[in-house]
């Protein structure tokens, strides 16, 4: 039981951090809370979902195309919509009312679309399954959890080891430093666009799988659960997002299985205003000095 | 002796490892300008935020007009009599000069919710009282044409002169200017140096952070130096001026 | 050209508000009191009443807050609760609806608000999931997802408010008394303190303003008017659940809070009857199927012109003062 329920969290915990890390990416640049990542979500799930299913094409294929797809919509957004804001001298929160209307726009497109009613995601694994001492875990669990590392490994290469993660992390401290220095802000602002949202849609499909379904109502709850475990683990902090994406996950499943379903949401939640009263920057997040 | 407005006995801040102001100790007696001067990093804005109450200091004691402000909230210290001005201009953005200047007199009056939806006789006495005041203090301080202006649209030496105007309207005792002529130039920094001149003419204790030499050693009545958080000198500024300690920190070591 | 229509707009203020006012008060008649067109100016004043005290939050104070659904919610639920146990009615329920939402976010602020905003952000909307769970979870209190049913029509003293029509000068008059409170309340000593403390939270301090308590005042105001709309709305529809008063509830209240302009009670209201209007509009074109669609579309865009929202940065009392001193052309655009 306990195995069990601590595979399950854990796979779980995998999917939030795969979601989260997308959306903690753009936040961490821009301190932006993008919320038309649970729409691309969702998005790259149908995708994936159609190619896949109705058009059977190999799995990969499909997932490929639907994330690079998804990725061309998210840098689109940033280059259409917040860009021009941006330059505008619109603020943070126009910016998200934004991301907010692009959100609204795609997820009721898809509901036009496709109807709103639930829409079956088949195992690419063919339900396959490993058994040990008491507990089972399926093959699109075990590819859940090494997706989500092997993203994890890509994403930190990609923001500690590389030009482009330098110069993201510079706009991040000082966007007008940065620009001062060289760095072509607007290039890099728009390539954290296209990763955050393929992360958003290759999370979005791999969750549809794992859960065997998918539907637009996920739009909400994928937003408030990515917000939440990115401030939980540290804002824009990769590390922090993976930590708190596993906490929720975690959680949420040792509530459910071992307190109350109807309550894990207000402990996650609790938890997450508690961590914040004692540790205002998120688990790993730092703190600044306030200076005057 | 005069009596003494402002002293710190030991004040000693800490960040983590590093010691941004250790163990310094000094006096402002009532009626006069004392600066601190040092070179950058010196921790001078440190001790201020001290005052202020932004930083509660690691060690030592804080006393003003005999009561000890150490660990007091900021808006608590200020409304005892200490009004302040900041190196990074702070005003508010989306209020006129006018309106920036009411706020400094906030601590002055009283209303609350009830008064502005009742508009009762206290509410009406307050508002008059605090534009009229905030009036006196722009024509005193030469801004008064620009009263509607947005704060934000004045020039840069303006929105420094309306810093100070709006510290001056809660009637402080104490005046804390944070490198007033930064940014000015020589004549601005001069009509500035009057202006400070004229403050201290009337009745205002001032304490002075700053770079400008020839300002400090032009109105200064005493100054403490300090370098990176050290206090190294006291005294007046001949005596400053001539302390090899102080030289040698601003001009570094010769070799 | 925008400046002197602002300008006249400024000088006629009293006229121009008068005017509005009194189109107001005649719309039920100019629709011919046709009940599905009157019916949508209730729920545009209902949604008027939560942008202004959005406002009060997000415009005035600077919290942005994604979970104003929670006192809205909470104020609908108290006078559902109190109509449904106890047969209680306005202004009883009304007066219980604010104090509920008003103690729910003085609890809130009390613990929360030495958060700087990025997170309050955050706790806002953890506060509106948990309310949310909670209302549908204590069933022994709130019936759970099925929610309560058959709330009474206000009945003020015997005059029952059962058409639409009664309903809408119901809710006008509580749009004009929010409209009231906020206005007074920003326009005076606790006003500036707000608005110093949004502009620079250390210089406002440093002039004495007590940062925290002038925040919580502002946060009680917000939610205890939210609560009003709340019971406004419980006593119209007669139906509430849970699930009325979530995430997406608070995405629209702060959408309309920014479209029409924060920290400016016009734009207030504007954004939330245009942002009602528009839905049933594109309905009565026969983009039923599409309206959510254009409306997120539309709400992209329109950011994109006016990143200030359409009435943002403009205060037409600055631009009388600065008229009368002939000011205009001196940075009036007041890019604040």
């Amino acid at each position: 039981m306990l195995l069990q329920q601590l595979i399950n969290g854990i796979t779980l915990g995998a999917t939030y951090a795969l979601a989260t890390v997308g959306f903690s990416l753009v936040y961490g640049v821009l301190e932006l809370a993008n919320f038309a990542n649970g729409a691309f979500y969702i998005l790259g799930a149908y995708f994936a979902m159609v190619l896949y299913a109705s058009m059977g094409m190999n799995f990969a294929v499909s997932l490929a195309l639907a994330l690079a797809g998804t990725g061309i919509l998210g840098a689109a957004m940033d280059a259409g919509l917040l860009r021009p804001i941006r330059s505008k001298g619109g603020t943070r929160t126009s910016m998200m009312i934004s991301t907010l209307g692009v959100g609204t726009a795609i997820t009721n497109l898809i509901i036009v679309l496709f109807g709103s009613e639930t829409k079956r995601f088949p195992d690419a694994f063919g339900g396959k399954r490993l058994e040990f001492a008491s507990a089972v875990v399926t093959y699109k669990q075990l590819f859940t959890i090494l997706l989500c590392i092997v993203v994890m490994v890509v994403l930190s290469i990609l923001v500690y080891r590389t030009k482009l993660g330098r110069a993201m992390r510079a706009i991040s401290q000082n966007p007008v430093a940065a620009r001062l220095m060289g760095i072509d802000t607007n290039t890099v602002i728009l390539l954290t666009f296209f990763i955050g949202t393929m992360c958003a849609a290759l999370s979005g499909t791999v969750v549809s799988m794992y859960l065997g379904s998918l539907d637009t109502t996920m739009y909400s709850s994928v937003n408030i659960k990515m917000f939440a475990s990115a401030i939980l683990g540290g804002v824009g902090s990769l590390p922090g997002a993976v930590l708190g994406g596993m906490i929720l996950g975690m959680l949420e499943t040792f509530v459910s299985g071992y307190i109350s379903t109807a309550y894990k949401d207000v402990f996650s939640f609790a938890i997450l205003i508690l961590v914040l009263l004692f540790r205002p920057a998120g688990l790993l997040g730092q703190r600044t000095i306030k200076k005057v | 002796m005069s009596e003494i407005v402002l002293s710190g006995k030991g004040v000693t801040q800490r960040f983590g490892g590093l010691t941004a102001v250790q163990d310094v100790t000094f006096e402002v007696p009532k009626g006069e300008i004392v600066s601190i001067i040092g070179p950058n990093g010196a921790g001078k804005s440190t001790l201020f935020n001290c005052v202020t109450g932004i930083y509660t200091p690691t060690e030592g004691q804080i006393f003003f007009l005999g009561q000890e402000i150490t660990g007091k909230k900021v808006h608590e210290i200020s409304a005892l009599g200490i009004g302040r001005t900041f190196q990074n201009i702070r005003l508010f953005s989306e209020m006129t000069a006018l309106e920036n200047v009411i706020v400094g007199s906030h601590a002055k009056a009283k209303s609350g919710i009830a008064d502005a939806l009742l508009h009762t006789p206290r509410y009406r006495r307050e508002e008059e009282e605090a534009v009229k005041k905030a009036e006196e203090i722009l024509k005193l301080t030469g801004l008064y044409e620009y009263r509607y202006h947005y704060a934000t649209a004045l020039s840069y030496g303006l929105q420094r002169r309306l810093e100070i105007a709006r510290a001056l309207a809660s009637d402080p005792v104490l005046l804390l200017l944070d490198e007033p002529a930064a940014g000015m130039n020589e004549q601005e920094t001069h009509s500035l140096t009057e202006f400070i001149r004229e403050l201290k003419g009337m009745g205002y204790t001032i304490l002075l952070i700053e770079h400008d030499m020839k300002l400090i050693m032009n109105i200064s009545d005493y100054i403490y130096v300090l370098d990176r958080g050290i206090p190294i000198a006291e005294g007046t500024a001949d005596e400053v001026r001539q302390n090899p300690l102080v030289i040698e920190a601003y001009l570094g070591k010769e070799a | 050209m925008i400046r002197k229509l602002i300008s006249l707009w400024a000088k006629y203020e009293k006229w121009v508000t008068l005017v509005l006012v009194a189109l107001a008060v005649l719309f039920p008649v100019i629709s011919g009191f046709n009940r599905y067109v009157v019916n949508i100016g209730v729920m545009a004043g209902i949604y008027a009443i939560l942008t202004l005290s959005l406002n009060m939050m997000t415009g005035y104070t600077g919290v942005v807050t994604l979970g104003h659904a929670a006192f809205y919610g909470l104020g609908a639920y108290a006078a559902g609760i109190l109509n449904w146990r106890l047969g209680l009615n306005v202004p009883l329920t009304f007066i219980a609806a604010m104090v509920v939402s008003g103690l729910f976010g003085l609890l809130l602020g009390l613990t929360t608000l030495q958060l700087s905003g990025r997170y309050l952000t955050i706790v806002t909307l953890s506060f509106c999931e948990i309310i949310r769970i909670l209302l549908i979870n204590l069933e022994w209190l709130t019936r759970g997802p099925l929610g309560i049913t058959n709330i009474k029509k206000a009945n003020l003293f015997g005059f029952v408010f059962n058409t639409a029509t009664k309903n809408y000068y119901l809710v006008l008059a509580m749009v004009l008394l929010s409209v009231f409170i906020v206005h007074r309340v920003m326009n005076s000593r606790t006003g500036r303190a707000i608005i110093a403390l949004k502009n620079d939270e250390t210089a406002a301090s440093s002039m004495s303003v007590n940062v925290f308590a002038y925040k919580l005042r502002a946060f009680c105001i917000s939610s205890a008017i939210a609560g009003l709309a709340g019971a406004l709305y419980a006593h119209y529809i007669g139906y509430i659940d849970p699930n009325s008063f979530g995430f997406t509830q608070s995405i629209q209240i702060l959408s309309m809070g920014i479209l029409g302009g924060l920290g400016n009670i016009f734009g207030s209201i504007f954004g939330a009857v245009s942002l009602s209007v528009l839905p049933e509009l594109l309905r009565s074109i026969g983009l039923e199927d599409f309206r959510q669609v254009i409306y997120g579309v539309l709400l992209a865009l329109l950011v994109l012109i006016r990143p200030m929202g359409i009435f943002g940065k403009i205060n037409l009392r600055h631009r009388r003062l600065q008229d009368s001193l002939q000011l205009a052309g001196e940075g009036e655009e007041a890019e604040a």
